[in-house]
């Protein structure tokens, strides 16, 4: 990766997975109780779950 | 992109962040309390609906008529002006007023179990909640405060599109999740302004969003009082507005509007002469009948002194995003795991507004072609992580 410029839609990927995955885990809570309250913990989650495995792992800087 | 673009977006991701982010960090601070009012409410004693139990009073309990007899008797001299029911508890609230069209600040919301008839008395005021709540909405500024904060709402979508453009070159040659720590103060800031802002993108523009079209409330609200309401009460034109002494039964009003909207649960009434509703009219919102729906309102209006149906229809499209934007702002609609996600994505907006500011104010100045240089580069990218 070092060095390389990547694509546009590359750089994008991850970002957009982690965005659906809001989107569609805060429509699914608001739309459903019970099982579609779970979905939306878990896709909303992903966020801050990322959030947490990146700023917390150990840096080798 | 061109040296010359990311210099454009830059200077409108600048200035689209610095005019609103006093603001938003206000907002954020005020907003993560606010998340959780249910659950400091009951800690503190004051969730009334907690201890009650039977049948919710959307469904069923005792006459409306009834309830509001007693809502009246506490409040003598005072008009009704909304009913609203629980889909959970018996709970049974009243709205009462001085006139008609009182004030917010006028206004009393009375407490009742529909199940039992109990009185639970005024509702219990939170002072600390109520001026939290009052500084995020509009800064104790009435009407032009929630459009100044509607605006800066405005100016944050703004600055998290440009941030979103100014992602893509910083970030050519470095992988997602890059924060490089050893090498200086400002780039780990930037890094993990990077970093948080693009992870919680979706969440802060959908938050965003709906903040700026609550913003914008009351003139919606007015907007389609005097546009549908007044269509689809065309007939009572010229009519002086019914006084509270001539208002009919509730129940009738119910039972007309119920054979309209079979199987709906309804939410609140809004009593003549109100911003929720005609002169004439009492207007019975009641809930769509699918999970996909229930934040859907559907007015039903009947006429308050013959309780006959005069009209329900569904309201405008731009209604029906301000009453789907208040839950999916709140938080509040997921259980107690999506106010703890709520919470965690403000506490790092909060840093991608304070990462952002720390790199302004720590910039050296009139160095504008360093930093357009440094988003270009990935601020001389050697990721490492």
């Amino acid at each position: 990766m070092k060095g390389q410029s990547r694509p546009t839609r590359t750089i994008f990927t991850i970002p957009a997975a982690i965005g659906a995955s809001s989107l569609l885990g805060l429509f699914l809570g608001l739309t459903g109780d019970g099982l579609g309250d779970l979905f939306a913990w878990l896709l909303v989650g992903l966020a801050p779950f990322t959030m947490a495995a990146v700023l917390l792992r150990r840096s080798p800087n | 992109m061109s040296r010359n673009a990311i210099r454009n977006w830059y200077i409108l991701h600048k200035w689209s962040s610095l005019i609103p982010t006093a603001f938003l960090l206000m907002l954020c601070v005020t907003g993560l309390p606010l998340v959780f009012h249910d659950e400091i409410d009951a800690a503190m004693g004051e969730d009334a609906e907690e201890a009650l139990s039977g049948t919710p009073s959307a469904e069923g309990g005792l006459p409306l008529d009834v309830m509001l007899d007693r809502a009246l008797a506490e409040r003598p001299g005072e008009v009704p002006l909304f009913m609203a029911f629980s889909q959970e508890s018996p709970l049974l609230t009243v709205t009462t007023g001085p006139t008609p069209n009182a004030a917010g600040e006028e206004m009393t919301l009375l407490f009742f179990d529909r199940t039992t008839g109990a009185s639970l008395g005024p509702a219990p005021g939170n002072a600390l909640m109520d001026f939290l709540l009052q500084l995020h909405t509009d800064i104790f500024l009435d009407l032009p405060g929630m459009l100044f904060l509607g605006a800066m709402g405005i100016l944050l979508v703004i600055a998290l599109i440009s941030g979103v453009v100014l992602y893509a070159p910083f970030m050519r040659k470095l992988p997602f999740g890059t924060v490089r720590k050893g090498r200086s103060e400002r780039l780990r800031r930037l890094d993990e302004h990077n970093f948080l802002g693009i992870v919680a993108l979706a969440w802060m523009l959908v938050i965003a969003l709906t903040g700026a079209i609550n913003a914008f409330a009351d003139p919606l609200t007015e907007n389609w009082r005097d546009g549908e309401i007044a269509r689809m009460t065309e007939a009572y034109v010229g009519t002086p507005a019914l006084a509270p002494a001539d208002y009919g039964s509730i129940d009738e009003a119910m039972s007309a509007a119920k054979q309209t909207l079979p199987g709906r649960s309804p939410q609140f009434i809004g009593f003549p002469g109100g911003a929720w509703s005609s002169g004439h009219h009492y207007a019975i919102f009641f809930q769509g009948d699918r999970p996909l729906t229930q934040h859907l309102l559907t007015p039903a209006l009947v006429d308050a002194a013959t309780g006959e149906l005069t009209d329900a229809r569904t309201m405008p499209i731009i209604n029906q995003a301000l009453m789907m934007s208040k839950p999916l702002h709140f938080g509040d609609y997921g259980g107690l795991p999506l106010k703890l996600i709520w919470a965690a994505l403000t506490l790092a907006t909060i840093w991608v507004l304070w990462t952002g500011t720390m790199l302004w104010l720590r910039r050296k100045p009139g160095e504008i072609e360093r930093r357009i240089e440094e988003i270009r580069t990935g601020a001389a990218a050697r990721a490492s992580s």
